[in-house]
C-alpha cells in the first residue's frame, strides 16, 4: 500500500523536524535536515507509482536525484559555515549565534 | 505488505529516533548512517533500484563522510558539546511534531487513491536506463542547473571554510 | 450693446483695487493708495450709470454670460452677470455711495497706519457686493453674500489690537453664519424643486409648479409643494434676517459699530445690510405665491422696527443710536417688501442709504472733531463750533425722522401706505392692522430719538467749555454735502414715482388687481398719520431735551422711579443676555461636554492614544517572541506551516 510508505515518510519527516527544532548542536540539526529530506524523497518515489491516466514515467526518481544534489550542496555549505563559526566563536550551539536578537 | 519494507522502515525509524536524541554527534552520525541504509532498502522495495544505489553512494558515501570529517575536524570534547534544551522545551516541540505527523497521517489515510499496492507498472521501472533517458531528455535543463548549483556550493564551501589569507600569514 | 459686454468690469475694477492695495499698499504713498482705491469704484459707478441708461432700450435687462462655473452631472451653474432694473438701482446705490464713502475714508482714515489695508478691504467689499447684486444665479449671489460677510468681519475688527472689536467682528460673523445656514437650506430646497439656480430658470420653474401637487422626488417626497415653497421662502428670509439684521439675528449690527465709521456708513447702513431686502426683491416670484410667509416677514419686520426704535431712545453712544435706527429702518424696508409693493421697500433702501450714510459720516466728522469721543452726553453745543457739519447732520436727521419734504418722508410714507393698503384690503388678515400701528408708532419713535440725538449733540451747553475741536477734512465735508443734497431732494424730485415706473416690469404682479381708490385712501391715511406722529415725536423730543431743567428732571426720573422702564431700553431689553443664557451658554456647555467626554475620553484617550497604546502593547508582547533564537524562529515557522496546511486541507 502506497499510503504506508507515505506514513513512513511522514514519520521520518516529523522526527527530523523534531531534531531540527529541539536540538542545539548545529551538526545534529544538519543531520536532522538530511532525515527530513529523506522523508521527502520517499514521498517522491512512492507517489510516482500512483497511476494518473497518462503513460507513467519515473519522473519522481529524477526529482529525487535533484534533491540529493541539493542536499549534498547544502551539507557542503552548511558544514563550511559550521567550521567558520566554530573558528570564530568556539561553539556549535545554535543559541550562541543570536546575532539577530531583537 | 512487503516484509522487507516493514523491517527496513522499523530500522529506519528506530535509528532516526536514536539519531535525534543522541547527545554526542558521532553517535548520531552512526545512527544516521543506519537510517540512510534502511531508506535505501525502502527505495528498493518501491521498485527504485537505481535510486537505492545512488542513495547509498551520495548519502553514505559523500554526505556521511563529510559529516564525520567535520566532526573529527572540530574534535569536540564532551564538555564542549554545550547544553541542550530542558525537557520542558523539548516536550512541546515533540507534541508539535506529533501533531504535524497526525495531520499528515490523517491526510494520507483519508485519500482513497493512495490505498493501492505499491507495484511497478513494468519490469524496467526505475532502472538506470529509464531514469537516465528521462534525466537527459525531458529534464536536461534542470540537470544542468543543478550541476551549476553544485559548483556554486563547492566554491561557497571553499570560501567559507578556508582561513583568511591574512590570518594565515599572521599565524605563520 | 457695448456696456453689456463690459459688465464684468463693474465688480472687477474694485477687485483690482483690492489686489493692488492689498499686495502693494504698504509700499505706495497714501495719496496713490487713495487714488487707486477711489478710481475703481468711480469707474464702476460710471459704468453702472451707462448700464442704467442702457436699460431704457433693453427693458428685459442686460446679461453677460462669462463661463460655465460648476458643471457636474445634473448641477450646472453658469458664471454670468446680469443687470435689470432692480440690480441697476442697487448698482447706483452701491457704487455711488461707495465711491463717496471711499473718498470720505481718505479724509477719515489717512492718518491710520493701516490705511492701505483699510482701503483694500473697502474695495474687496465693494467687489463682493457688486457680485451679490449682479450674479445671475443664487449661488453667485451667495458668493457675494459670503464675501460681504467676510469684509464686514474684517472691517469690524479692523482695529484688532482692541479685543472688544475682534469680539464684535466674531459676533457678526457667527450670527451671520446662522443666517447663512438658513439661506443654504432655502437655496437647496428651491434647487430640489426647480432644478436650477438661475433667476430666469427658477422664475419659470416656480411659475410652472402646481401648488396643490406633492413633491415627487428628493428628500421632501410626499410633501405638498406649497409647504416646500414656504420652507424655502422662510429659510431665505432667515438668511436675510442675518444679513439685514432682523429679529432674531439683529444683535450683531449694533456691536458692528466697533468698526471705523466709514465702514458703519457703507456696510452697516447703506449697502450690505440691504442685501436681505435685495434677496427678497430678487425672489419676488417666490414670495408673491406665499402670502402667509409675507405676513410672517411683515410681522417680524414690524417687531424689529419697534424693538430697535425703543432701544435707540436709551442709547448714549452716537453710533449705537444710529445703529439701532438702522435696524429699525431695515424693519420698515422688510415690511414694505412684504406688502408685495416691492418698489416701496426698494425706495426706502435708496433714501435710507442717502440719509443714513450722511448721518454716519456726519457722526464720523463729529467723532473726529471730538477726538474720538462717541458719548453724546459729553458733546452738546457743537452747533457753535461745527456749523457746517451740524447743518448737514440735521438735514440727515430730518430725513430719517420723516419730515416732509425730505427723502425719508416719501419712502417711509410709501411703505406705510402699502401696509395700510394691505390692512384695509377686503379679506386681509387682521395682523396687518397691528403691523400698521406698530410701524406708525415706530415712525414717531424715530422722530423722537432723532430729535434727542440732534439736541444732545449740537445744542445745549457744551459738556466741556475748553475743548479744542479737531479740524474736519475737506473730502469729508464734500461727501457730506453731496449726500445731504440727495437726502433733501431725492423725494421732492420724484425718485419714488420714477422708481415705481422704472422697476415696475421687474416685479411679479400681485395676485389681485390693485384697487386704486383704496390706494389713494391709503396714501392719505399714511401721510396723515405719519406726519402727525413725526410732529409729536419731534415735539416731545424738543420739549424734553431742549430745556436744561427738564432734561435734568428726566435724568432723575431715569435714575429713580423710571429706572426699571428706562433700564429695559438702555440694556437693549436684555436680548444679548437672553441669547447668552439660553443659546450661547448651552452651546458652550454642550461643547464642553463634547470636548470632555467625546473628544478627550473617546477620541483622545480611546481612539488616538488607545490605538497607539494597543500597537505598542501588542509590540511589547510580540517582542518577547522575537528572541533571535534559531529554534524559536523555526518552531514558529513550523506552526505557521501547520496552520496554513490545515486551513488548506479543511477549506481547499
Amino acid at each position: 500500500m502506497i499510503s504506508y510508505y507515505l506514513l513512513f515518510a511522514a514519520a521520518l519527516f516529523s522526527i527530523g523536524a523534531y531534531g531540527v527544532l529541539a536540538r542545539r548542536n548545529v551538526l545534529i540539526i544538519l543531520m536532522s535536515l538530511e532525515l527530513m529530506l529523506n522523508g521527502v524523497n520517499i514521498v517522491f518515489v512512492a507517489l510516482s507509482l500512483v497511476p494518473h491516466g497518462v503513460q507513467m514515467a519515473p519522473g519522481g526518481h529524477v526529482f529525487v536525484l535533484m534533491v540529493m544534489a541539493v542536499a549534498a550542496a547544502e551539507v557542503a555549505v552548511g558544514l563550511a559555515i559550521v567550521i567558520a563559526l566554530f573558528r570564530t566563536r568556539q561553539t556549535v550551539d545554535i543559541n550562541d549565534l543570536q546575532m539577530m536578537s531583537g | 505488505m512487503d516484509p522487507i519494507f516493514l523491517i527496513a522502515s522499523a530500522v529506519a525509524l528506530a535509528s532516526a529516533v536514536n539519531m535525534v536524541t543522541q547527545r554526542n554527534p558521532v553517535y548520531s552520525a552512526v545512527f544516521l548512517l543506519v537510517g540512510f541504509l534502511a531508506v535505501a532498502v525502502t527505495f528498493l522495495s518501491l521498485s527504485a533500484p537505481f535510486l537505492a544505489a545512488i542513495h547509498v553512494v551520495v548519502y553514505t558515501g559523500a554526505i556521511m563522510v563529510l559529516f564525520l570529517f567535520v566532526i573529527m575536524l572540530l574534535n569536540l570534547k564532551p564538555e564542549e558539546l554545550g547544553a541542550e534544551y530542558p525537557i520542558e522545551t523539548r516536550a512541546p516541540i515533540a507534541v508539535l511534531c506529533a501533531a504535524m505527523f497526525g495531520m499528515m497521517s490523517w491526510a494520507i489515510l483519508s485519500d482513497p487513491s493512495l490505498a493501492i499496492p505499491a507495484k511497478a507498472p513494468n519490469a524496467t521501472w526505475g532502472s538506470v536506463e529509464e531514469v537516465g533517458l528521462l534525466l537527459f531528455n525531458v529534464y536536461a535543463l534542470p540537470f544542468e542547473l543543478i550541476s551549476l548549483l553544485i559548483i556554486v556550493a563547492m566554491f561557497g564551501a571553499l570560501v567559507l571554510a578556508k582561513k583568511r589569507l591574512s590570518n594565515v600569514e599572521a599565524t605563520s | 450693446m457695448e456696456i453689456e459686454s463690459s459688465l464684468y468690469l463693474i465688480p472687477l475694477l474694485p477687485l483690482v483695487g483690492f489686489l493692488v492695495n492689498g499686495l502693494l499698499g504698504n509700499q505706495l504713498p497714501k495719496w496713490l493708495v487713495a487714488v487707486i482705491a477711489c478710481t475703481g469704484p468711480f469707474i464702476a459707478f460710471l459704468l453702472s450709470v451707462q448700464a442704467l441708461q442702457a436699460l431704457a432700450t433693453h427693458p428685459e435687462g442686460l446679461h453677460q454670460a462669462m463661463f460655465s462655473w460648476i458643471s457636474t452631472g445634473t448641477l450646472n451653474v453658469p458664471f454670468g452677470l446680469q443687470v435689470d432694473a432692480l440690480t441697476a438701482i442697487m448698482l447706483m446705490n452701491v457704487t455711488g455711495i461707495g465711491t463717496a464713502i471711499h473718498l470720505y475714508s481718505y479724509g477719515y482714515m489717512h492718518a491710520d497706519p493701516s490705511f492701505s489695508r483699510f482701503m483694500a478691504y473697502l474695495n474687496l467689499f465693494l467687489a463682493a457686493m457688486l457680485m451679490l447684486v449682479m450674479g445671475d444665479n443664487l449661488l453667485l449671489l451667495f458668493v457675494g453674500w459670503e464675501g460681504v460677510g467676510l469684509c464686514s468681519y474684517l472691517l469690524i475688527g479692523f482695529w484688532y489690537q482692541d479685543f472688544a472689536n475682534v469680539d464684535a467682528g466674531r459676533k457678526a460673523f457667527i450670527v451671520n453664519r446662522i443666517g447663512d445656514f438658513a439661506f443654504l437650506i432655502g437655496a437647496f430646497t428651491l434647487y430640489s424643486l426647480t432644478g436650477t439656480l438661475e433667476w430666469h430658470g427658477m422664475e419659470q420653474a416656480v411659475a410652472a409648479l402646481d401648488l396643490n401637487a406633492m413633491v415627487v422626488s428628493g428628500p421632501m417626497t410626499g410633501m405638498p409643494i406649497m409647504v416646500a415653497l414656504m420652507i424655502a421662502g422662510l429659510c431665505l428670509f432667515g438668511g436675510a434676517t442675518g444679513k439685514s439684521a432682523q429679529i432674531p439675528l439683529y444683535v450683531w449690527l449694533p456691536d458692528a459699530m466697533a468698526g471705523p465709521t466709514p465702514v458703519s456708513a457703507l456696510i452697516h447702513a447703506a449697502t450690505m445690510v440691504t442685501a436681505g431686502i435685495y434677496l427678497l426683491g430678487r425672489m419676488d416670484f417666490l414670495f408673491v405665491l406665499l402670502p402667509a410667509v409675507m405676513g410672517v416677514i411683515a410681522l417680524v419686520a414690524a417687531c424689529t422696527a419697534l424693538l430697535s426704535g425703543l432701544i435707540a431712545i436709551a442709547q448714549n453712544d452716537i453710533k449705537k443710536v444710529l445703529a439701532y435706527s438702522t435696524v429699525s429702518q431695515l424693519g420698515f424696508m422688510f415690511a414694505g417688501m412684504a406688502t408685495g409693493f416691492f418698489h416701496t421697500g426698494l425706495f426706502h433702501v435708496v433714501t435710507h442709504a442717502f440719509f443714513k450714510a450722511l448721518l454716519f459720516l456726519g457722526a464720523g466728522a463729529v467723532i473726529v472733531a471730538m477726538h474720538h469721543e462717541q458719548d453724546i452726553r459729553k458733546m452738546g453745543g457743537l452747533w457753535k463750533d461745527l456749523k457746517g457739519v451740524s447743518i448737514l447732520f440735521i438735514i440727515g436727521s430730518l430725513a430719517l425722522a420723516g419730515v416732509p419734504p425730505f427723502a425719508g418722508f416719501y419712502s417711509k410714507d410709501a411703505i406705510l401706505a402699502a401696509v395700510y393698503y394691505q390692512a384695509a384690503s377686503p379679506g386681509a388678515s387682521p395682523e396687518w392692522m397691528v403691523i400698521f400701528g406698530m410701524l406708525v408708532f415706530t415712525a414717531g419713535l424715530t422722530a423722537f430719538y432723532t430729535t434727542r440725538l440732534v439736541v444732545l449733540t449740537f445744542f445745549g451747553k457744551p459738556a466741556d467749555e475748553h475743548r479744542h475741536l479737531h479740524e474736519v477734512h475737506w473730502t469729508m465735508m464734500a461727501v457730506l454735502a453731496f449726500l445731504a443734497a440727495l437726502s433733501a431732494l431725492a423725494g421732492v424730485l420724484g425718485l419714488g414715482t420714477w422708481l415705481d415706473t422704472f422697476t415696475h416690469h421687474v416685479w411679479s404682479p400681485p395676485a389681485v388687481e390693485v384697487n386704486e381708490a383704496l390706494e389713494h385712501t391709503a396714501h392719505y391715511v399714511a401721510m396723515g398719520s405719519s406726519t402727525a406722529v413725526v410732529v409729536l415725536g419731534i415735539g416731545a423730543g424738543l420739549f424734553l431735551y431742549l430745556s436744561e431743567s427738564r432734561r435734568e428732571a428726566l435724568d432723575r426720573w431715569t435714575k429713580g422711579s423710571g429706572a426699571r422702564v428706562y433700564g429695559m431700553a438702555s440694556h437693549k431689553f436684555f436680548v444679548d443676555e437672553f441669547y447668552e443664557a439660553f443659546i450661547v451658554n448651552p452651546i458652550g456647555w454642550l461643547a464642553k461636554l463634547l470636548w470632555g467626554v467625546v473628544d478627550r475620553i473617546v477620541i483622545d484617550s480611546g481612539i488616538v492614544e488607545g490605538s497607539a497604546l494597543s500597537v505598542s502593547g501588542f509590540s511589547a508582547a510580540l517582542r518577547h517572541t522575537q528572541v533571535g533564537a534559531v529554534s524559536a524562529a523555526t518552531t514558529s515557522t513550523l506552526v505557521g506551516v501547520i496552520v496554513v496546511v490545515l486551513w488548506l486541507v479543511l477549506h481547499g
